[in-house]
């Protein structure tokens, strides 16, 4: 296990994007920045749909609460990419440090509520359904949704804290 | 200069200061307390500008209440930051203004809901005048450079 994290680390620091992300003041705390806005952009829109589901704004219809999933996605994409730039730029930082790696581990365990949401909570949105309507594990994974993110925000911020 | 001194050694300031875990914990907060109260601001501005309009306005004002309730957070989690440093962040250009875009974003924000989210707003489709469309697009400007200048403040302590 370690001597692949060391060939990882080895050969992302070997790239001219690693060289890049690192060789000047400006472009790091830019990707902060963005990394910042994004997870906004991510968790707010989330907070609108969650919510909803959960009962929060019952005046919104709730067949229409989807179209904030697209600011979702955004805001995903925005921190996969400047994400991805961390991790290829500083990788001794990153692939060595435990807050980081329990960060993905609950990224992906969102995911697997995100796919349960898909399947099993769409199709009663679409169809109009609330309150008592919803299945009982509906409200459940809308509440997962915004305690996971809520985790990987604040396992994020922990990263440089946990630094051997 | 004093008081700066005295805050740093507060029972607070000690806290974030000198324990092991206080600062990170309490930086954590601020993280999560800033993605409720922006995050919620952007999609209500995002709204006015045009997003999401099959979304009754009026309909989406329960959310301002948590973004409130976020904005609470990053007072308390702020204001203990702040008192773990006191003596550094005063002087710190990039924390003063940061402090002056949230005041600014949060009453812009607090306007922009007040204007559109008010109940006369509820019907679908309702009219968002060219003014209210300016005053969002003000707000999120605000917001982004609130972002910006907080992640600085790190950068020039």
């Amino acid at each position: 296990m370690y001597s692949l994290i060391n060939w990882a680390i080895e050969t992302l620091n070997a790239t001219a994007l690693s060289a890049f992300v690192m060789g000047n003041a400006w472009f790091f705390p830019m990707l902060e920045m963005l990394h910042f806005f994004g997870l906004c952009l991510l968790f707010g829109s989330l907070l609108i749909v969650d919510l909803r589901v959960i009962g929060v704004a019952p005046a919104v219809p709730i067949s229409k609460v989807e179209i904030f999933v697209r600011i979702t996605l955004i805001g995903f994409a925005i921190n996969i990419a400047t994400g991805a730039l961390f991790v290829i730029g500083d990788s001794d930082r990153y692939l060595v440090n435990i807050a980081f790696w329990l960060k993905m581990g609950v990224i992906v365990l969102a995911g697997l509520n995100t796919a349960w949401f898909v399947r099993r909570v769409r199709p009663q949105i679409q169809a109009g359904y609330e309150g008592s309507e919803l299945s009982a594990d509906a409200r459940f994974v809308a509440g997962a949704s915004l305690v996971f993110w809520t985790a990987v925000i604040i396992l994020g911020r922990m990263i440089p804290y946990v630094e051997e | 200069m004093d008081l700066l001194y005295a805050l740093e050694d507060s029972g607070a300031g000690m806290l974030v200061s000198s324990t092991q875990w206080g600062y990170a914990i309490v930086l954590s907060l601020h993280a999560v307390g800033m993605a409720i109260m922006v995050g919620i601001s952007l999609m209500l501005i995002f709204r006015v500008l045009g997003f999401a309009t099959t979304v009754p306005l009026g309909a989406l004002a329960p959310y301002w209440k948590v973004a409130l309730l976020g904005f609470l957070v990053n007072i308390a989690s702020g204001t203990m930051l702040f008192m773990g440093s006191a003596s550094e962040l005063f002087f710190n250009w990039a924390f003063r203004i940061k402090i002056i875009l949230v005041l600014i974003g949060v009453v812009l924000t607090w306007r922009l809901v007040s204007f559109c989210l008010k109940p006369a707003a509820r019907s679908v489709g309702v009219f968002v005048e060219a003014s209210d469309r300016r005053l969002a697009a003000t707000a999120l400007l605000v917001w982004v450079a609130a972002l910006i200048a907080g992640r600085l403040i790190g950068y020039l302590n």
